[in-house]
C-alpha cells in the first residue's frame, strides 16, 4: 500500500537535536562577514586606484624637476659654445659641475655633428652617447636610454645650428637615472605603507560599524536562546525600526505555533480519551468472560476505528491548511463526489443545482472530504433523495445538502454535531461525519449548521466556506 | 458466477477466495497487477474484486486498462485509502463500488451480490410530460431543464403516474406501489404528496378525477 510513511528523523548526536544547526552555506553563514568583506573590497579598490593616481602625480613632478635641471645645463651649454677656427665646436667656459670631469660620474654631455669625433665631457671617458633618432626640429627631446649596460640614463637632446657653421649640431646631456629612481622610491616607500595603513584602519572601522550595526541581531539571538531556555516567551525588548517587523513576525509565528501545539495537545488528548472508553469496555468484557465477547470487540473496534478516522481527517486538513492559496471549484467537487456516492448508494437519487463557477478557499481534497461526508450521511440516513445546492452567500460559498429522511430535532442538533456525545449514541456512524465536517470547515474558517429541509422534509446541512 | 480477485496480500487473498467459494462463486485469484490485468482481459467474469495497492501495475491502472479494452464487468475496489478524493479517483477510473479496509467479509459479499444484480439489468429511459422529465436510471427529475427536489415518496408517485401517463390511477393502486408492506397505509398521505408535487412542478401537472383517482398527462393546448 502506498500509505505515506513519515521517516523518523535521524539524529546522530543525541544532543544535536537541542542545538541550532550549523550554517550550511558560506553565503548565509555570517552577515557580519559578508558586510566586512564588501567593505574591504571597496576600500581596497578605492585605495589602490587612488594610490596609482597619487603615484603618477608625484613621480611626474619629480621627473619634471629632474628634467628641468638637466635642461638648464643643456641651455647653458648651448649658450657658451662657439665655432672654432677649424669649424669645430668648443665651449667658451667650462660647465660648472665637477661631475662632468670625473669619469663615470653619472652626469655627461656630448656635442656631435659633422665629420668630427663627438666633442664630449670627460666623465664619459671612452664612451660615446648614441644619437638614435634624427630630429628635424630644434626642440628639446627627452627620453630614457639603456645604451650603457650598467647605467640607465635620462637623456635630453636638441639640434642646434650655431652662427658661423652650417652643421646641425646635436647637443646631448645625460644623467644616470639612479638619483631620480631613488627619489621616486623614497616617495613610494612612504606612500604605499601609508595607504595600506589607511586601508587597514578603514576596514577595522567598517568591522566595528558592522559589529555595532548588527548588535540588535545578537540581542535577538540571546532573546531566542532565552526563550529556548524557558526564561522568556517572546522577544519583547524594543529594537531598531528595521528589525522590529521581523521580530513582530517572529512573535506572531511563535504565537501561532503555540496555538497549534496547544490544539495538537488538545486533540491528542481527545483521541486518547475517546479511545479510553472502548478500551475500558474491552478490558471489562475480557475479564468478566462476556459471552458475547466477539461482538463487543467488533463493536468497540469499530468505535475506535471511527475515532482514528476522525482525527486522521482532521490532521490531514490541519497539515494542508498552510497552503493559503488553496482554491477549489465547489461544483467540480460536488460533481465528482456525487458520482461516487451515487455509485456507492445505487438506490439513492442524488441531484444538484446552483453556481457552477463558485470557488472556495479550501484544498480540493478537503472539499471532497467535506462534501463526501455530507452526501454519505444524507444517502445513509435520508429517505432516498438527496439534493445539493451550491450558491454564494455574502463572502461565503454555501453548500446546502438536503435529504428526505426523518431529520434531526432542533434539540438534538447540537448534540449530533458534537463528537463526544454522538459516540455514546451507539448507532454506528451517526453524526461522526458531521463532527469531521465541522472540524475541517472550522479549520478553513467556515461553519456547519443543521436545519430542516423545507422542500424535502428531512435534514438540511448548511456548509459555509470562505470564497475569493 | 465467476469472480476474479486481484489481491497481493498473502493472507487476505486466499481468505477471500475461500469465503467466496463457500458462498457459491467460482473464484480466480491473481496476486499482482500484471496477472490480474491479463486474466480480466482474457477470461469472462461476472465481477472482479480489485485491490488498489498492487505490485507490477497498480490497481487504478489495471482498472483503466480493462475499461479501455471494453471489459465491462462490475469491479469492486478494495483499498486502505478511504478519503473521498481516493474514492472519486477509483470510481472515476470505472469502479462500480468501493470498500475501505478494514472491512467485514459479510459486507463484501453483500456488496458483491448487489453489484452483480445491478449489472444484470440497467436500461435507462426517460419519461416526459410537458416540461417535466424523469430519468429512470439516475432518478433525476427536471422542470424545464432545472433540477427539482423531490422526496423518495414524491419521486415514486410521480414515476408511477408518468409510467401510466394518460391513465386514471386510483389511490389504492398508488398506495400499493409506493409503500412497503409494513408501512402505515393512510390514503390521506397520497393527497399530501400530490399537493407537494403540484407545488414543485406546477398545479396542472396532476389532475384529480373525483371519486376515481389521479391522472397525469401532457398539458393540453
Amino acid at each position: 500500500m502506498a500509505e505515506a510513511d513519515v521517516a523518523p528523523a535521524v539524529v546522530a548526536d543525541p544532543d544535536a537535536a537541542d542545538k541550532p544547526a550549523a550554517p550550511t552555506s558560506r553565503i548565509t553563514g555570517s552577515l557580519a562577514r559578508r558586510m566586512i568583506a564588501i567593505a574591504a573590497l571597496w576600500i581596497s579598490v578605492l585605495l589602490i586606484g587612488g594610490g596609482f593616481a597619487l603615484d603618477r602625480v608625484l613621480t611626474g613632478a619629480i621627473t619634471r624637476n629632474f628634467d628641468s635641471s638637466l635642461e638648464y645645463v643643456l641651455i647653458a651649454m648651448i649658450r657658451s659654445s662657439e665655432i672654432g677656427p677649424d669649424g669645430e665646436v668648443r665651449l667658451i667656459e667650462p660647465l660648472g659641475d665637477q661631475r662632468f670631469l670625473e669619469p663615470y660620474s653619472g652626469l655627461y654631455w656630448q656635442i656631435s655633428g659633422g665629420t668630427q669625433e663627438p666633442y664630449r665631457s670627460r666623465s664619459l671617458w671612452e664612451r660615446t652617447l648614441k644619437a638614435p633618432t634624427p630630429h628635424i626640429d630644434d626642440q628639446i627631446h627627452t627620453y630614457d636610454s639603456t645604451q650603457f649596460p650598467d647605467e640607465e640614463l635620462r637623456v635630453l637632446e636638441r639640434n642646434v645650428i650655431l652662427p658661423g657653421s652650417k652643421v646641425n649640431w646635436r647637443y646631448q646631456i645625460a644623467q644616470s637615472r639612479e638619483a631620480l629612481d631613488m627619489q621616486v622610491g623614497a616617495v613610494r616607500s612612504t606612500l604605499i605603507p601609508s595607504l595600506a595603513l589607511l586601508g587597514l584602519g578603514l576596514i577595522i572601522l567598517a568591522a566595528l560599524q558592522t559589529f555595532y550595526g548588527l548588535w540588535p541581531l545578537r540581542h535577538i539571538r540571546r532573546a531566542i536562546a532565552a526563550m529556548r531556555g524557558g526564561q522568556n516567551r517572546r522577544v519583547d525588548a524594543p529594537l531598531p525600526l528595521e528589525v522590529q517587523p521581523m521580530v513582530d513576525e517572529l512573535n506572531a509565528l511563535l504565537a501561532h505555533n503555540e496555538k497549534q501545539a496547544e490544539e495538537a495537545r488538545l486533540h491528542a488528548g481527545n483521541l486518547a480519551h475517546a479511545l479510553k472508553t472502548p478500551l475500558t469496555v474491552l478490558v471489562n468484557s475480557a475479564t468478566s468472560s462476556d459471552s458475547d465477547l466477539a461482538e463487543t470487540v467488533r463493536r468497540e473496534a469499530a468505535t475506535m476505528q471511527r475515532q482514528v478516522d476522525h482525527h486522521l481527517a482532521r490532521a490531514r486538513a490541519v497539515g494542508r491548511r498552510g497552503a493559503a492559496q488553496a482554491r477549489a471549484v465547489v461544483w467540480d467537487s460536488v460533481g465528482s463526489v456525487s458520482r461516487a456516492v451515487a455509485a456507492l448508494y445505487p438506490n439513492v437519487r442524488l441531484d444538484a443545482d446552483g453556481d457552477k463557477t463558485l470557488v472556495a478557499r479550501v484544498e480540493r481534497q478537503d472539499l471532497d472530504e467535506l462534501i463526501g461526508n455530507l452526501l454519505e450521511n444524507a444517502a445513509k440516513y435520508g429517505g432516498g433523495s438527496v439534493f445539493v445546492t451550491v450558491r454564494q452567500s455574502g463572502a461565503m460559498a454555501e453548500i446546502v445538502v438536503e435529504d428526505d429522511g426523518p431529520g434531526i430535532s432542533p434539540a438534538d442538533r447540537d448534540r449530533v454535531i458534537d463528537r463526544g456525545v454522538r459516540l455514546d449514541s451507539g448507532k454506528p456512524g451517526t453524526g461522526l461525519g458531521l463532527a469531521i465536517v465541522r472540524d475541517v470547515a472550522e479549520i478553513y474558517g467556515g461553519s456547519v449548521a443543521l436545519e430542516e429541509s423545507e422542500d424535502l422534509g428531512g435534514l438540511l446541512v448548511r456548509l459555509r466556506l470562505p470564497t475569493g | 458466477m465467476r469472480i476474479l480477485i486481484v489481491e497481493d496480500e498473502p493472507t487476505l487473498g486466499p481468505q477471500l477466495k475461500a469465503t467466496l467459494e463457500g458462498a457459491g462463486y467460482a473464484v480466480d485469484l491473481a496476486t499482482d497487477g500484471e496477472d490480474g490485468h491479463f486474466l480480466g482481459s482474457t477470461e469472462n467474469y461476472d465481477a472482479a474484486i480489485l485491490d488498489l495497492g498492487l505490485p507490477e501495475i497498480d490497481g487504478l491502472t489495471v482498472l483503466d486498462r480493462w475499461r479501455r479494452e471494453k471489459r465491462n464487468f462490475p469491479v469492486l475496489v478494495l483499498t486502505a485509502r478511504d478519503s473521498w478524493s481516493d474514492k472519486v479517483a477509483g470510481l472515476d477510473a470505472g469502479a462500480d463500488d468501493y470498500l475501505a479496509k478494514p472491512f467485514q467479509t459479510e459486507e463484501l459479499i453483500a456488496r458483491l451480490r448487489a453489484l452483480i444484480r445491478r449489472a444484470a439489468g440497467n436500461a435507462s429511459s426517460e419519461l416526459v410530460a410537458g416540461d417535466v422529465r424523469l430519468d429512470t436510471r439516475s432518478g433525476r427529475v427536471t422542470l424545464a431543464g432545472a433540477p427539482v427536489k423531490l422526496t423518495a415518496q414524491e419521486y415514486k408517485l410521480l414515476s408511477y403516474l408518468l409510467h401510466h401517463k394518460g391513465k386514471v390511477v386510483s389511490r389504492t393502486e398508488l398506495i400499493e406501489h409506493i409503500y412497503d408492506q409494513d408501512f402505515d397505509r393512510d390514503s390521506n398521505t397520497i393527497e399530501v404528496f400530490v399537493t407537494r408535487i403540484r407545488k414543485k412542478l406546477g398545479a396542472d401537472i396532476i389532475t384529480t378525477i373525483r371519486g376515481l383517482g389521479y391522472q397525469l398527462d401532457d398539458p393540453q393546448g
